[in-house]
């Protein structure tokens, strides 16, 4: 009887190593299949680069022979004036939509990118031409990050919160 | 299979402990095996009382020579399967550890790299042979003109540039590619790209390309 109790207690100790061991493996197994957070620290200093630059980009409105850059675009549309050839809120959107087709891509190539969507918005307190301003492309669901700036359009007038919203899939790194 | 083996030994140790019960010190059990083939099937002969029986090749004899498994042999081939077992396990998750540290570190590499590709791309705007005069960050376009055109300059920050593992330097405007820095070296790349503009009167916008080399195990 003893044996036999002896016999007992070893194959639990033997069973007892083996659950030990799986679990320790469990364990490891959950933190390598653990998806680890995407790293977007260089999409998202690019998409700030991207929206500086933009602003002080050229444009093709002129107004008494100086074409205005997209920042200059912004007020004008606010302020509703127009530039010598055309509507500067229509110029204004048809230049960021231009520069951001060349940054990113347009709707179409876009999806396949690391950053498959992207919304460009211009917030103003109050009433404004500027809220038309709105563009968007791609896929607009998953992950996502904001990248603003803001801009003053003048004295006694409201700030200009210019914010560019890009989704990106997980496998971003 | 180890837990067999080791139901196995329990048992055999249930029934030496059953004859060390009978008064008879036994070390182990004593089984008999058969002198033509070998078979420890042995049986005793029902048609003859005090003779044994080979089941397989039909010997038959009173005696049969017998051999005795010894506890201690079988006590350290349980041990030692044990002792395989464990190791088998240990290295397992050894093996799992290690790779699992292995892709932590490329992570980190990773990253470290390209934090310093996004520093590396605001360092070359910001160089005073390529910068504006103004306070902002851009790119001076007649700056870049002159080293986009001049070969001897190019060659001026070649070691500059292949210190800090470029393979190439591009500077691309909506008209015009401007090329800073390009090496004929051979291998694994990465290209990392943000957004200048480029100025003289009006500013463009433009993308700003380096190609880093990548190192072998990357």
């Amino acid at each position: 009887m003893l044996r036999e109790k002896k016999a007992q207690e070893e194959m639990f100790g033997f069973v007892l190593i083996v659950v030990l061991v799986i679990i320790i493996g469990l364990v490891f197994l959950a933190f390598s299949l653990k998806k680890s957070r995407p790293s977007i620290l260089q999409k998202s200093a690019q998409i700030d680069d991207l929206l500086n630059t933009m602003m002080v980009s050229v444009t093709k409105c002129r107004i008494e022979n100086e074409n205005l850059s997209i920042k200059e675009l912004i007020r004008k549309c606010h302020e509703n004036e127009n530039c010598d050839d055309g509507n500067s809120c229509e110029i204004l959107k048809k230049e960021i939509n231009e520069t951001l087709i060349l940054a990113l891509g347009n709707s179409t190539e876009i999806r396949n990118k690391p950053i498959h969507g992207y919304s460009f918005s211009i917030e103003v307190n109050g009433t404004s031409h500027l809220e038309n301003i709105k563009i968007e492309a791609g896929i607009s669901k998953g992950n996502s990050f904001t990248s603003s700036l803001t801009l003053p359009l003048g004295i006694n007038k409201p700030n200009a919160e210019i914010k560019l919203k890009c989704w990106y899939n997980a496998s971003l790194s | 299979m180890q837990l067999l083996l080791v139901m196995k030994t329990d048992m055999l140790n249930v029934k030496s402990s059953k004859m060390k019960g009978k008064g008879k010190k036994v070390k182990g059990k004593a089984i008999k095996f058969c002198p033509v083939c070998g078979s420890t099937e042995i049986v005793l002969d029902s048609s003859y009382s005090g003779v044994f029986k080979c089941k397989s090749c039909g010997y038959r004899a009173s005696i049969f020579p017998s051999k005795k498994e010894r506890k201690a042999q079988l006590k350290i081939q349980e041990m030692a399967f044990v002792l395989l077992a464990f190791a088998i396990l240990a290295s397992f998750v050894l093996l799992f550890f290690a790779r699992f540290q292995y892709l932590s570190i490329i992570k980190q590499a990773e990253k470290i790299r390209e934090e310093r590709a996004i520093a590396m791309l605001h360092g070359i705007a910001s160089l005073p042979e390529l910068s504006c005069s103004s306070s902002s960050v851009c790119i001076d376009k007649g700056k870049l003109e002159v080293i986009n055109s001049s070969d001897r300059i190019k060659n001026n920050y070649k070691e500059l540039w292949k210190s800090s593992n470029i393979k190439s330097i591009v500077i691309e405007t909506k008209t015009k590619t401007y090329v800073v820095y390009e090496s004929s070296e051979k291998g694994n790349f990465q290209t990392y790209l943000t957004y200048v503009p480029v100025c003289n009167h009006y500013c463009e916008f433009a993308k700003i390309k380096v190609k880093l080399i990548l190192p072998e195990n990357a």
